[in-house]
């Protein structure tokens, strides 16, 4: 009679032990099928930073200094000394308004795009050339791109940054 | 059997303690699976971002490869060589020359987009060319580009003419590109 209550006991356990692996099994088994058919849509690549950075560098402006019309990159060399352009603007308010219209026309920050915010920022040897633009959410994943060039013995640093 | 238990009474609970190691081998061998399992897991999640991460890459670099090729690409013709650098004029050309093309690239829609200055959406036609901001090289539709596109930046640049003085203007520019889903 003991021994046939112990038997039953450990009967039970067995089935108990037996529902536990089951159990662990099918939540691994939906755990590792979300695991998988979870499609990471994030589009932004600091690969497309860096072209932005690049073609809005060479972007042609309307401010002419005599001899061509300057290229923002031209524009940030001329904004350093600062010049002003042949129709009278400072080429420091030109530059401020050609990156704020492309940044803006470029990236999207309204709701519902995966862009959430940006940062623009130039710098000649460390000291900031153009107030910054920081348009936006700036949260903590972000991808960014960055153009040194170097001129006169001047450094300047081209830095955007793209928040998502 | 029936024998064996009468003669040794003990040898029932032999029987019981070799099903209960037996049962407590088969946990500790599911656990460690379950452990593997999970570790395996965590490895290969890795590894799939990473794919994805390259095939992401892989997909901008065919736009960059695109706009780098020579039926795209500024060359020489702007001064240095500039990189992500499409000619207008050319691209152009070669939109009326499409039906040559068609298969070459294996994309289904190309398109050349004005990002700035911004204007009113205006498809290029010999007629209206160069007061227009979208140039499609391969179109598969009327409309613009939807459902599965890649996009990058690039320069567009075209020669222009001012006071009898040709000089270069580039401007930046999305390079849009739709393919089929296999």
């Amino acid at each position: 009679m003991k021994n046939k209550m112990k038997n039953k006991k450990a009967q039970e356990e067995m089935v108990g032990f037996g529902f536990i692996v089951i159990i662990v099994a099918v939540v691994l088994i939906v755990f590792l099928s979300i695991a998988f058919n979870n499609s990471d849509n994030d589009t932004l690549d600091s690969f497309k930073v860096e072209s932005f950075l690049q073609a809005t560098l060479a972007q042609t402006t309307d401010c002419n200094n005599g001899i061509k019309y300057l290229t923002i990159k031209e524009l940030i060399f001329a904004c350093s000394k600062p010049t002003i352009c042949q129709d009278g603007r400072i080429s420091c308010n030109v530059l401020n308004e050609y990156l704020g219209d492309i940044s803006e026309l470029s990236w999207n920050t309204q709701s519902g795009s995966s862009t959430l915010g940006y940062k623009l920022n130039i710098t000649k040897n460390g000291e900031p050339l153009i107030e910054g633009f920081y348009v936006g959410n700036m949260t903590r994943t972000y991808l960014g791109a960055s153009q040194e060039i170097t001129k006169s013995g001047d450094n300047f640093l081209i830095e955007f940054k793209a928040y998502s | 059997m029936v024998i064996l238990k009468k003669i040794f009474p003990q040898y029932r609970q032999a029987q019981l303690k070799i099903q209960q190691m037996a049962f407590v081998l088969l946990a500790i061998t599911l656990f460690f699976v379950l452990a593997g399992m999970f570790a395996l897991m965590f490895l290969t999640s890795g590894l799939k971002n990473s794919a994805t991460a390259l095939e992401e890459k892989n997909a901008l670099l065919i736009v960059t490869k695109l706009a780098n090729s020579p039926e795209f690409s500024c060359g020489g013709a702007y001064g240095s060589d500039r990189v992500n650098c499409v000619d207008a004029d050319k691209v152009m050309v070669l939109s009326q020359k499409m039906d040559i093309y068609s298969e070459f690239w294996g994309l289904k829609d190309i398109e050349v987009r004005k990002v700035y200055p911004e204007e009113s959406l205006v498809i290029c036609t010999f007629s209206n060319y160069p007061n227009c901001n979208s140039i499609k090289i391969k179109s598969s539709t009327d409309n613009n580009i939807s459902g599965k596109y890649l996009e990058n930046f690039v320069t567009l640049c075209k020669k222009k003419q001012e006071n009898g003085v040709v000089y270069d203007n580039c401007d930046i520019a999305k390079l849009l590109v739709s393919y089929n889903e296999k």
